[in-house]
């Protein structure tokens, strides 16, 4: 870690007193061993965790390093990389989950990460070329466009749905036999939501076909949002980081998007909490089967219900995509890019062997071992380990039955066109992000009654001061 | 030799020889350790608040946050009903258990029980409570035939939610402040009323509220600055949910230190209250003394 | 009883059941969620129907991930506290000893320094303190934590004792120095033992005040290993997938020592703690 500012302290008053070269010799014997120190985030599972300590002892001998790598959680991790890279010290090697949405991008304008462009040509022939666009920022200082982390999973956005429900409203319940055009789509779960109450009023008097959350207090939203706005063809940032929201074609789809989610809400197929949920909201209410179906940016649905419910994981839910746009084409899904980040204000100064132990990391056989610890909630971002069968074939149940949630979200990934998540072309996007902006724009007009235009362009509007005022 | 004269000269001070001046020493050095506490905790601190003062960059995008405005005006209601209302029943009900008998001492015994609960459970409590699906005050509003409501949905009912638990938490505390404040009066005072045939409500305008007003009005000060600076209560229960609308001052600065990044706005939250604040402080003191 | 005098009698009992269902109901709330098993959290009902241990159990095994260090947390918690009260206990008995039987000078200065100590909002210190401790590299050690919380506490201590202390007549030191006895001497044999009532019921509040803090744990410990109970719960409510048994289960453990403190002292606390405000008028 880096005891920059602490060593000084003792150092000077150790030099006041013996007033010889006494100072430099802590600074000399620092620089003969090779020392590095990571920050990793802790995963959800002990698998992960035992895996990437494995690793890491496996770097320690094959290098002779003295590696230090400790874990965190990704609430107080974020908080310990702000402000270590606030006070110029920082690890070597950090890996939080929220570095593509709220480091990354900002402190590589701030000219605090050490590029990475080499490693990601290095690793460039293994890589699912899609995620790398997310590490590609803008050095403000340097005043140039480069790679300033290195991917290594993502996840996505996943629509899960009661098989069983849905079969006793009367439906079909085979994922291949559910209408994937766009209005049909929603009103399939529409129809659902109809024969439950219609079958027993009830039991199902408040369930909800569609658990969408259109809240300001979600992040959820904000993923929900961006799909839209990929079905409907819309953009908000240019590639260069310029905010492109205000040309027609791109307002015209945000107004669409809008207006498609104040008329799903308006048509009571949506719970009317939505509006308030958090992000674990449509979790609770898709637990308690008080909605049919509800889209999920992680797998920790099925995740919860593989450990506490398996039956439910493996008969009674399934994943399924994300339907058709109006214009028939299929979707684009939104990808978050879990990144490595390397500060430059590390106490030990050693980018080249931090960058060594991540491509270390991301051998294929120690990062598949990493990653499946992980159940599934991480895909990976190169095309050998994802090629595993672990990811097209899911887990097995007990009496061999097939899964019906990773498969998908695999086809997802290898399938689709991707778009990952703008923070990588203007860090303005972070506090876009942070104020929810269009969790706030559908409070408009749902609870406004806004037409989606005035939203639209009041939201297009604060995106743009927001964009204007960072510096 | 230094130390026999520093046992004199302090021998000397505890009989109150010597003269105050030449009393700073012992009296510094007792008072060292919270001095230290001061400059190192307080006085550094604050130095890195009011350099923000002077960041126009800071201003320019603070005073153009239509969610900064919306902070200022949710901390002055905040501060402004939860301390008044919640004063105002704490000298009521100091009133109410100015007695002894048995239900007294019962109540005596839980009366305290929320301000030595911390605030996470009791919040944890109010939060789900409200919940507008599985809380149990929508059960009740739904079985006497008030329909449900979603209590931290919108913005004034999630700051009335804030202001309530405000008041359930303190209020035992600052009722007993008054209670004892009470029984700081001399009884005779009320007998001397009752006798001339004063009822209660006499007794409290003309004895109780003149000798209480003193202290009524440095407690009303007192409780403002704290309920300005305060954090956990309104993070805990919305968060400034829904949609950043429920935020106060020190949320606010939270959001901006850690959501956005931006540390330097997180500090120029403080420093616009800052001003505001010390002229509170400034002005207690001189009560207080 | 007269008329008037049944009224009130009656109005009394109203407001006195109304302020006793007012207190307790949320905490009988909790208590209530704490023992409702998973399966039945996401219905409201007004009697929990399957009474269960079950999530007290998960808690105190550490069978779930999400509080796989509790007992961690726990022992944080209560190094936290008693350190605090320690240090409180320190600087508040030295402080109000100068200020209220060292008549000295500067003594007005000093005292004005508690009393801004005491009445400046902690929470506007939290965003630079956070920066200091990161230019030290301070952030998540206990110490950051302990000098925070011990600044905070230790004016109101202060004031409370040396309010309390006022009772006793300046004649004891006097004459105990006239017998000889240095500053000191006096500080440890006669005013200590003195206040004690006071130092319990300040010791206690200091308790109180740190183990109820979390503003400033969730900005100075980040190490999952090191941040105390409410950093560790306040994590829970930003996932997405929280086990909300748990968490309801975890508060009610966590309000537990305060209330034993509370009723433990409690009469050292009522009188104790209200001096210290009353000084004031």
């Amino acid at each position: 870690m880096g005891h920059t500012r602490r060593d000084f302290l003792k150092t000077t008053a150790v030099g006041a007193g013996a007033l010889t070269g006494t100072i430099g010799f802590p600074m000399v014997s620092r620089s003969q061993t090779k020392k590095l120190t990571v920050w990793w985030n802790r995963g959800y599972y002990k698998e992960e965790d035992e895996a990437m300590l494995k690793i890491a002892e496996d770097f320690r001998k094959a290098k002779n390093v003295d590696l230090d790598i400790s874990f965190t959680i990704q609430e107080d991790l974020l908080k310990k990389i702000i402000s270590a890279l606030t006070a110029r010290r920082g690890p070597d090697v950090a890996f939080c989950f929220y570095n593509d949405w709220e480091v990354m991008p900002k402190y590589a304008w701030e000219g605090q990460l050490v590029e990475t462009t080499d490693a990601i040509n290095e690793l460039k022939p293994r890589y699912i070329e899609k995620f790398l666009e997310a590490a590609y920022c803008y050095d403000n200082k340097a005043k140039k466009r480069a790679y300033y982390g290195v991917p290594i999973e993502a996840q996505t956005m996943h629509i899960h749905y009661w098989r069983d429900i849905v079969k006793e409203a009367g439906l079909p319940d085979d994922p291949a036999k559910i209408p994937m055009k766009w209005d049909e789509y929603w009103a399939f779960w529409k129809k659902a939501q109809d024969g439950l109450r219609k079958k027993d009023p009830a039991k199902y008097a408040k369930v909800y076909g569609i658990g969408m959350t259109e809240s300001s207090s979600a992040s959820d939203t904000l993923y929900n949002f961006e799909m839209a706005l990929l079905s409907y063809n819309g953009q908000v940032f240019s590639n260069d980081g310029k905010v492109v929201a205000d040309e027609p074609k791109n307002r015209e789809a945000i107004v669409k998007s809008l207006k498609f989610f104040g008329d799903i809400f308006a048509s009571g197929y949506v719970p009317p909490d939505t509006l308030n949920w958090s992000d674990g909201d449509n979790n609770a209410n898709f637990h308690s089967k008080s909605i049919v179906m509800t889209p999920n940016p992680s797998v920790s649905i099925p995740a919860h219900q593989y450990f506490n419910a398996p039956d439910s994981y493996f008969n009674k839910t399934a994943t399924i995509e994300w339907p058709d746009g109006p214009d028939g084409r299929k979707p684009t899904y939104m990808i978050a890019v879990k990144t490595v980040i390397f500060p430059k204000d590390s106490a030990n100064k050693n980018p080249g062997l931090a960058k060594d132990f991540v491509k270390f990391v991301v051998d294929p056989k120690r990062f598949a071992e990493y990653i499946k610890g992980a159940n599934g909630r991480w895909f990976p971002a190169f095309k050998d380990v994802a090629s595993d069968p672990f990811f097209s074939r899911g887990q097995v149940g007990k009496g061999g039955e097939k899964d019906p949630h990773l498969p998908t979200v695999t086809k997802i990934y290898l399938e689709r066109n991707t778009k990952v998540f703008e923070h990588w072309k203007n860090p303005a996007n972070s506090q876009v992000y942070a104020e929810n902006v269009w969790g706030k724009a559908m409070a408009r007009t749902n609870v406004d009654k806004w037409s989606p235009e005035k939203a639209a362009d009041e939201a297009i509007a604060r995106i743009k001061t927001i964009v204007a005022q960072w510096r | 030799m230094a130390v026999a004269s520093l046992v004199a000269r302090s021998t000397a001070a505890a009989a109150g020889i010597l003269s105050p001046r030449s009393r700073n020493l012992p009296g510094l050095l007792f008072s060292l350790p919270l001095l230290a506490l001061f400059a190192c905790f307080v006085v550094y601190p604050l130095f890195f608040v009011a350099t923000q003062i002077f960041d126009r960059y800071t201003y320019e995008v603070l005073f153009s946050d239509p969610i900064y405005v919306q902070t200022i005006v949710n901390t002055l209601v905040y501060v402004g009903v939860a301390v008044n209302v919640k004063l105002f029943l704490a000298l009521l009900l100091s009133g109410v258990l100015d007695s002894e008998g048995q239900a007294t001492r019962f109540l005596s015994a839980i009366f305290l029980l929320p301000w030595a609960i911390p605030v996470l459970p009791g919040i944890l409590s109010v939060r789900w409570m409200m919940s507008s699906q599985w809380g149990i005050l929508n059960l009740i509003s739904e079985d006497l035939g008030l329909g449900t409501h979603h209590w931290l949905a919108s913005r004034w009912t999630a700051i009335s939610a804030i202001i309530l638990f405000h008041i359930w938490k303190y209020l035992p505390f600052w009722t007993i402040i008054f209670l004892s404040a009470r029984r700081g009066i001399p009884r005779q005072l009320y007998e001397a009323a009752a006798i001339d045939g004063a009822g209660p409500l006499q007794a409290f305008r003309f004895i109780s509220l003149p000798m209480l007003g003193g202290i009524y009005l440095i407690c009303t000060l007192l409780s403002m600055v704290f309920t300005m600076g305060d954090f956990t209560n309104v993070q805990l229960m919305t968060g400034g949910a829904p949609g950043d609308s429920t935020h106060v001052l020190a949320t606010l600065a939270y959001r901006y230190t850690f959501r956005v990044g931006k540390i330097d706005w997180g500090m120029g939250v403080f420093a616009t209250a800052l001003p505001v604040t010390l002229l509170f402080i400034f002005v207690l003191i001189k009560k207080i003394r | 009883m007269t008329g008037r005098g049944m009224w009130l009698y009656v109005a009394r009992g109203a407001v006195l059941t109304v302020i006793t269902v007012w207190t307790l109901f949320p905490i009988y709330y909790i208590v209530s969620l704490a023992i409702t098993p998973w399966t039945d959290l996401f219905r409201p009902v007004y009697w929990v129907a399957h009474p269960t241990l079950d999530n007290f159990k998960f808690v105190i095994f550490q069978e779930s991930p999400f509080v796989k260090f509790f007992w961690r947390w726990l022992a944080n918690s209560l190094l936290v506290s008693a350190a605090t009260m320690a240090a409180v206990l320190v600087v508040a008995a030295m402080g109000s000893f100068a200020l209220g039987r060292i008549r000295f000078g500067l003594a007005r200065w000093v005292s004005g320094i508690t009393l801004f100590t005491y009445i400046i909002p902690a929470s506007f210190l939290s965003i630079p303190f956070f920066k200091i401790m990161g230019d030290y590299d301070l952030l998540d050690t206990y110490w950051a934590l302990i000098f925070a919380m011990t600044t905070f506490a230790a004016p109101y201590a202060l004031w409370v004792l040396w309010d309390y202390a006022k009772t006793i007549p300046q004649e004891i030191d006097e004459s105990a120095a006239i017998d000889g006895a240095g500053l000191v001497s006096v500080f440890f044999r006669i005013y200590l033992p003195l206040i004690t009532p006071s130092l319990i019921a300040i010791g206690t509040y200091a308790f109180f005040y740190a183990w109820n803090e979390y503003l400033y744990a969730v900005l100075l410990l980040q190490g999952e290993k090191t941040i105390t109970l409410p950093v560790g719960m306040g994590n829970f409510l930003t996932t997405d997938d929280a086990p909300w048994n748990l968490l309801m289960a975890l508060s009610v453990i966590y309000a537990i020592p305060p209330v034993l403190f509370y009723y433990v002292f409690r009469r050292y606390l009522t009188h104790g703690l209200v001096s210290g405000s009353v000084a004031g008028a």
